[in-house]
């Protein structure tokens, strides 16, 4: 017999001993995971999807300092999650201008671009890419999509429903389809609308991959209503500043010798009972103000049979009203079958643009109507041409409409998800009245 | 110009390549093996030994693998002793990720590392031995398709000692033991090569521009790399043993540094992005294919087909222990050993092409490790051994890599000895590895990025632990 009892039974301290070890084995010093500590677990990973407001372009251009004031990474900060941009280098892809007027007129304005700034960051959160139609977020390639130079600068080849997948997002905000109406109405061709068919089966299939790829949770942003951009000034305000825009050109043409004022002559037209024609900035004070500025006498004529391209007729805003409306709904029907979020920035965007626009005082709406001139002597003293609620070119939010745009996203968030409170981010009194105006 | 910053992975090594002077001998250690000590060090170099935690050094087993734990313990010997047997390795271990969760597994298959010793006590004041042993060694695989993989995705080191050994009687209670030791390194690594810190070989941006600055995301894979090389070095061997009383024992031995000047080759290959730029990109107006645009660094640019040198230090070991014979049965030992892992500071990559040269920082500290073991005697057929040891983990916080994600250990051990005949001896024993999870990183500074902190490098949770059963026929002739 191998196993003798006297051999083994006084030693079983050895064996116990030894046993005694083991639980030092679990690891006595282990060292763990460094998880974010977000407000809700539903934003461990956001990602943003969006075109240049969303990446935060801003007074035709954009740079670090405009992609953090963008309402995404607001939201970023108040779901208290990593947040990753594009940051470009300083002065920006293309920079942008400090007056649009003065740029457009006098030049200094750069469409040089600025690379990517190093370190390049790990992952990227916010995918959105400026110029970008809801075609773009799945093909660069299409026949329809617009890609330039940002969108390699931010997607280095990828789509951004390819970046943003890559992140494993668990929660999205989707702000695309502003260029789907945005060229139509600066260049008054409605013919570039995107068709409402294509458009529901694109924005689906973005909406699609995302949750796939996790985000079970998101917020669909309606597509901003293009009329509501002080770039296209109406012809009323035109008519109400042919003075101005004489007195105005007779300046520049008086400081230089090559330069002579041939006169600027908006037609009836434009103040007709009924008038509603749209010019945008390119043409009135761009096109047409530099033909004046050569000699020759123009005028603008806002009359909708002899409107020129530029111009935006009634009828092409009645189509475009309407397709944005299509597109709202489309969008409003996906977030519901989802369980998303959806905000329509509207209502807000037209409180803004018709504050104050009825009491006969042009110099107190918030939304300037017709931009307003620089300062010739000291254009670093110049005011905001389009207001503090739109940057320099008249098209895109200033950074206080980000905060907005944030605000009302916030508001809706809060409200749709029963374990999410994210706290407000605060704007100014006087939108805080408009919105709770619109709101009631 | 082709701004190349490659990345040579830190610490792992192992060999495949024969010795073609020692073949015979070396063949079955020629495995690929996971470090199961501390750093990239193998201390399991024979079963009986292995069971009682590795602490061995005042008391080694008398089956010739003192030519390792205690040269002087060759005297322990009777005759001509052979030993052979194998380790089986099966080791586990992850990384999880902070942001995404994703936890991804090392992808080591079990392995089987052998041993053989031969020893031959000439007289009772005098043995002579050959060992064969291969006291730092690893491999590591992880996928290729994971962020880790840009640091190394299969990557081996293996350094094979070659220890003629004699063990002389100096007065009744002393003995010394020595021997000269041939060592023969291999170095393999592959890794994925990121596409975003490679210089843009135009004129057309400012110079130092990467494809990163481009808008090309972290972390593109578009090139692997192998590197492969070898190397021959010399050091030595010397271990001491004192009876202290007739029950108790201490002993001590030294391993030299040694120093391996590998050459070999590297060899790079295209792999597919797949990214498209699309038109009006900063590089064309029309659209064009990222890897188009890289391909010429496989043939002209600097990833073509070239020599390579490095030089790594294999640590020195300093080991002290005592053997108590508490009853004639019963035997326990304490070992302490100190490893001088502050030699692997640095790598230093000679490339021909010298724009791809580099020195990549280490650090690597010593360490220390207690190894507690004892043996009893169950009849006199059977022994029953045990074991616990503990070891601290050689890399700083700054360089836990998937080349060598370690953190300190805990070990326990359990075997069987078993005298099957008079000549013939058979160990079975068991040791589990456990280690403590530790953050660690998996990519290196990146172009720009200047001296990131650990907080910013370490992005997630490396898990590793192990089992290992070895077995070890040793016949006495």
């Amino acid at each position: 017999m191998f196993f003798s009892s006297n051999y083994i039974r006084p030693r079983w301290w050895g064996l116990l001993l030894l046993a005694g070890l083991f639980p030092l084995l679990s690891g006595c010093s282990d060292e763990s995971l460094v998880a974010s500590e977000t407000t809700s677990d539903t934003f461990t990973r956001y990602v943003a999807l969006g075109n240049s407001i969303t990446a935060g372009f801003q007074s035709n251009g954009i740079t670090a300092a405009t992609q953090e004031d963008s309402y995404a990474v607001l939201l970023a900060d108040r779901m208290n999650t990593r947040f990753e941009i594009p940051r470009l280098r300083s002065p920006g892809c293309p920079p942008p201008v400090d007056n649009i007027i003065l740029s457009g007129l006098f030049g200094g304005g750069s469409s040089s671009c600025a690379l990517r700034s190093s370190p390049i960051p790990t992952t990227l959160n916010n995918v959105a890419v400026p110029g970008a139609k809801v075609i773009d977020a799945l093909n660069n390639q299409a026949e329809m999509s617009s890609p330039n130079q940002l969108t390699t600068f931010i997607l280095g080849g990828r789509t951004q429903v390819e970046a943003a997948t890559q992140v494993s997002p668990t929660f999205a905000s989707v702000w695309l389809g502003n260029n789907d109406a945005l060229g139509a109405a600066l260049t008054g061709n409605t013919d570039l609308l995107t068709p409402t068919s294509a458009f529901e089966s694109q924005i689906t299939r973005v909406v699609d991959s995302l949750s796939q790829a996790g985000a079970e949770r998101g917020v669909l942003i309606g597509v901003a209503n293009p009329l509501y951009v002080p770039n296209l000034s109406p012809g009323r305000a035109y008519a109400a500043a042919e003075a101005q825009i004489n007195q105005f050109g007779t300046s520049i043409a008086n400081q230089s010798d090559n330069l002579t004022w041939g006169g600027y002559t908006v037609a009836a037209s434009c103040s007709n009972a009924g008038a509603r024609t749209r010019i945008p900035l390119n043409y009135g004070i761009g096109t047409l103000f530099v033909q004046a500025l050569q000699g020759a006498s123009v005028t603008l004529d806002c009359a909708p049979d002899a409107a020129p391209d530029p111009l935006l007729t009634p009828a092409e805003q009645n189509t475009i009203d309407a397709r944005v409306q299509s597109y709202n709904t489309i969008l409003s029907e996906l977030a519901s079958a989802q369980g998303w979020a959806y905000v329509d920035v509207n209502p807000a965007l037209a409180a803004l643009y018709t504050a104050n626009a009825n009491d006969g005082d042009p110099s107190n709406d918030l939304v300037p109507k017709f931009p307003n001139p620089p300062n010739l002597q000291n254009p670093a003293e110049s005011p905001p041409t389009f207001g503090q609620y739109f940057s320099e070119d008249g098209v895109h939010p200033s950074s206080p409409t980000h905060r907005v745009v944030a605000h009302l996203v916030i508001q809706r968030l809060n409200a749709q998800y029963d374990d999410v409170s994210m706290e407000q981010v605060s704007i100014p009194d006087e939108i805080d009245s408009l919105l709770s105006s619109v709101q009631n | 110009m082709w701004c190349f910053p490659f990345q040579f992975p830190n610490s792992t090594l192992t060999g495949r390549a024969p010795l073609p002077t020692t073949a015979l001998v070396i063949l079955p250690l020629l495995f690929s093996l996971p470090a199961a000590g501390q750093g990239f060090s193998v201390y399991e170099q024979g079963t009986c030994t292995m069971a009682q935690a590795g602490a061995a050094v005042a008391s080694p087993c008398g089956d010739g693998s003192s030519i390792f734990f205690n040269p002087a313990g060759l005297l322990e010997t009777e005759g001509v002793t052979v030993s052979g047997g194998a380790t089986a390795i099966a080791a586990q271990g992850s990384f999880t990720d902070d942001y995404t969760g994703t936890e991804t597994e090392l992808q080591n298959d079990p392995i089987l590392v052998p041993h053989l010793y031969a020893s031959w006590r000439s007289s009772p004041d005098l043995a002579f031995g050959l060992g064969v042993y291969v006291p730092y060694g690893l491999e590591t695989v992880w996928p290729t398709d994971w962020d880790g993989a840009f640091e190394g995705y299969e990557n081996g080191l293996q350094s094979v000692y070659v220890q003629p050994t004699v063990a002389y009687q100096v007065t009744d209670r002393i003995r010394i033991g020595a021997g000269p030791i041939l060592g023969h390194s291999q170095v393999t690594l592959n890794q994925r090569i990121d596409a975003s810190a490679q210089a843009v070989p135009s004129d057309q941006v400012p110079e130092g521009t990467t494809f990163g600055n481009l808008g090309i995301p972290f972390h593109t894979a578009f090139a692997d790399a192998g590197l492969e090389g070898d190397a021959f070095g010399f050091g030595g061997h010397v271990g001491v043993m004192v009876d202290i009383t007739d029950r108790i024992r201490f002993g001590s031995r030294f391993l030299s540094p040694i120093t391996f000047t590998y050459e070999g080759d590297a060899d790079f290959s295209p792999v597919p992005t797949g990214l498209q730029l699309p038109a009006n990109n900063p590089l064309a107006s029309s659209s064009v294919s990222l890897d188009f645009v890289l391909e010429s660094a496989f043939v002209n640019g600097p990833l073509v087909e070239q020599s390579i040198e490095t030089r790594l230090t294999m640590p020195a070991q300093l080991v002290a222990g005592v053997a108590m014979d508490v009853t004639d049965r019963l035997v326990l030992q304490a070992d302490y050993q100190w490893t001088g892992w502050s030699s692997f500071d640095t790598i230093p990559l000679d490339f021909e092409r010298d724009a791809l040269d580099q020195e990549r920082n280490e650090d690597y500290e010593n360490t220390s490790a207690v190894r507690v073991g004892g043996s009893y005697d169950l009849t006199e057929a059977f022994t029953l051994r045990g074991g616990y040891l503990f070891n601290q983990a050689a890399a700083p916080d700054r360089t836990v890599t998937p080349l060598l994600p370690e953190a300190d250990r805990h070990h326990v051990t359990a075997g069987l000895g078993w005298q099957v005949l008079d000549q013939v001896t058979v160990n079975v024993s068991y040791q589990y590895l456990g280690q403590n999870d530790r953050r660690g990183r998996v990519r290196g500074p990146r172009p720009g990025e200047e001296d990131p902190s650990i907080e910013d490098l370490n992005s997630g949770l490396y898990s590793f632990h192990a089992h290992l059963i070895g077995t070890t026929l040793t016949i006495f002739l």
